[in-house]
Formats: structure tokens, sequence, C-alpha cells
């Protein structure tokens, strides 16, 4: 009996191992899994992260690219040559103009909302007891212009090469108007309106012509454009999109650009017969 | 009598104070399978760090452009 107890302790003694044995290799285990654990959600931050940083970064060379070939010459004659407009290389030479490709901002506007924008009314200030006939009619045509600039394009600017317009500002007009997206319609916002309404007021009274704010009147706005002299509401809207002797092309770029309100008000001017003030928030 | 008392009683102790061996080396090679996925989940980490500085020296780069 002594014996085969002797034997069955040896044998016990033999197929085991010691608990603190076992215990340390449990936690060392653990310690392991928690480590795998701490690397996964590390990968997935730094996975987010760089593709946020490479979403920039490409952004970042789409607006460059446009910057540099996009707005090119060669580019924007390719272009118009594909849109059936075959214009002489040497009369057109825009290089001094700070040219901008509608694709470098395109990426805010999704085509869920250009579908939506279409179908929009552009007559947005009709009904609005504050404005005049004439404010009235150039906030339509400065929303149909954004919100339809091919058709715009084709309708009232492509004809205006007929005439003795610059080129220059016609044919990068034109490329703009093709290449860009549909945009929202401006709605009226009344103390936009206050704002172009002193504007146009003040400066038409002392013959002024300028952004300056005189005697006291409150400026807001977000973008501003200003025309000077007697046309139709289509043609002050023209205006501002051929942007003709303006060598920054602002009022065109702020015209075609990212706002959702506006406050348009005609005033008499002393030296140009008129002036319309835009106001853009 | 006396021998089985004593038999008993080491059996006893001996289960408090040990494990299987066959559990021990399931838990070893888990150890060892682990850490070799632990590694390369590291190298991977350590990939995406250096991705992410070249990148954010990139991005600066093109913005002070």
């Amino acid at each position: 009996m002594k014996i085969l107890s002797v034997f069955m302790l040896l044998f016990m003694l033999s197929s085991c191992v010691s608990i603190f044995k076992y215990k340390a290799s449990q936690a060392d285990y653990n310690q392991s899994v928690q480590l795998g654990y701490q690397y996964n959600k590390d990968m997935a931050r730094l996975k987010q992260l760089n593709a946020k940083t490479r979403n920039e970064i490409n952004l970042l060379t789409i607006d460059a690219d446009s910057m540099n070939s996009s707005v090119s010459t060669k580019y924007i004659l390719r272009r118009l040559e594909k849109h059936g407009i075959k214009v002489k290389a040497e009369d057109f030479n825009p290089e001094y103009l700070p040219l901008r490709h509608p694709s470098s901002r395109d990426w805010d506007i999704t085509e869920e909302e250009t579908t939506k924008y279409i179908k929009l009314n552009p007559d947005t200030a009709r009904n609005i007891k504050w404005l005049t006939t004439k404010e009235k009619d150039i906030n339509y045509w400065l929303n149909y212009a954004r919100m339809y600039p091919r058709d715009f394009c084709d309708k009232y600017i492509l004809p205006l090469m007929e005439t003795d317009t610059d080129p220059n500002y016609l044919l990068t007009l034109i490329d703009y108007m093709y290449e860009m997206k549909p945009m929202n319609p401006l709605v009226p916002d009344k103390s936009l309106y206050e704002s172009a309404k002193c504007h146009a007021e003040t400066s038409g009274k002392a013959g002024y012509n300028g952004h300056k704010r005189l005697l006291g009147c409150k400026e807001k706005f977000r973008g501003e454009c200003c025309d000077y002299g007697n046309f139709s509401a289509r043609d002050h809207v023209i205006r501002l999109l051929v942007d003709e002797q303006v060598s920054s092309l602002g009022h065109r770029y702020t015209s075609l650009g990212f706002y959702d309100q506006v406050g348009i008000s005609v005033a008499s001017h002393i030296k140009y017969s008129e002036t319309v003030v835009f106001d853009f928030w | 009598m006396r021998v089985l008392i004593v038999f008993v009683s080491i059996f006893s102790l001996l289960s408090i104070s040990c494990v299987p061996q066959k559990k021990y080396i399931q838990i070893e090679r888990s150890i060892v399978s682990q850490e070799k996925l632990v590694n390369k989940k590291k190298i991977e980490v350590d990939v995406l760090r250096a991705d992410s500085i070249v990148l954010a020296e990139k991005l600066h780069k093109l913005k002070n452009e």
C-alpha cells in the first residue's frame, strides 16, 4: 500500500505544474491580449487620421492643379472648342487675370444639392414688399445666372462675342459658366437690403464709387458688389459677371459664390445716373 | 487507515497547488501565437505612424505654399 501511495504521488507530481507558474503564464497571456487590443485601437485611429490627411492633401492638390493648369490659356481654349466656340489663340491672352476654375470649390456641392437647386424658383424676391420692381428683376436675373449658368451663358453672354467686349473677360466667363455646377438661389434679406440701400443712397448723393461707408451707414455683408450706370436689370447682372476692366474679377466670383442671402438696392447717382449695391451673406 | 489519510491529504494539497501540465502547455502555446500577432500589429502601427508623420509634413508644406 505504501509503495503504491508513493508511486501515485510521484506520478501526480510529474504530471502537474505549480499553480504560481500557471498564473504567471496566464497573466502574461492577458497582458499580451491587452496589448493586442491597444494596437488595434492605435491602428484604427492612425488609419482614420491618415485618410483625413490624404483627403486634405488631395483637395489642396486639386486646388493647386486648378490654379496652375485648368485655367491656363491652352486648357480654356480646348474646353471652349469642345463647346463649339473657336477662338484664335493670338486674340486670347487672359494670363494677367486671377482666374479660378470652379472645380477648385465644387467639392462643396453634392449632386443631390445641384438637382435640388435647379428645381427651385429663381424669382425669390417677387412677393417682397420692400423691394422695387427693378430690384426684384435684378434678384431674378442674378439667381437665374447662378442656377442655370449654361443657359444664361448661351442666351445672354455668347451674343456679346459680336460686340467689342474684351474677349479675355468674355471667354473666361463663358468657360467658367460652362464648367460650374448650378448654385443655390439667393434669398433677399432685410438687414442686408438696409445695408445696401444706405450705401447706395449715400454714395449716389455724394457721387462716390467704392465700398467705404459714408455718413454713418452701417455695413453688413460677407461680399459686396457695386455697379454704376443706367442699365436694365439683366444688364447689371451681366456687367457683374463679365467684370470688364476689373482686374480682380471679384464681382464675377462673388456673384457666383457661396452665399445664401442678398440685399440689392438701386439708387440714383449724381455721376453715373444710377448705382446698384449688392450685399451678400 | 493512516496511509489513506496521508494519501488523501497529499492529493488535496496537490489539487490546490497544481494545474495539469496539459493546461499549462496550452496556455504557453497561446502566449507564443499571441506574441506573434502582437508583433505583427506593432509593425503595422509603426508603419502607419511613419505614414502619418510623412503625410502631416506634406500637408504642412502644401498649406505653406
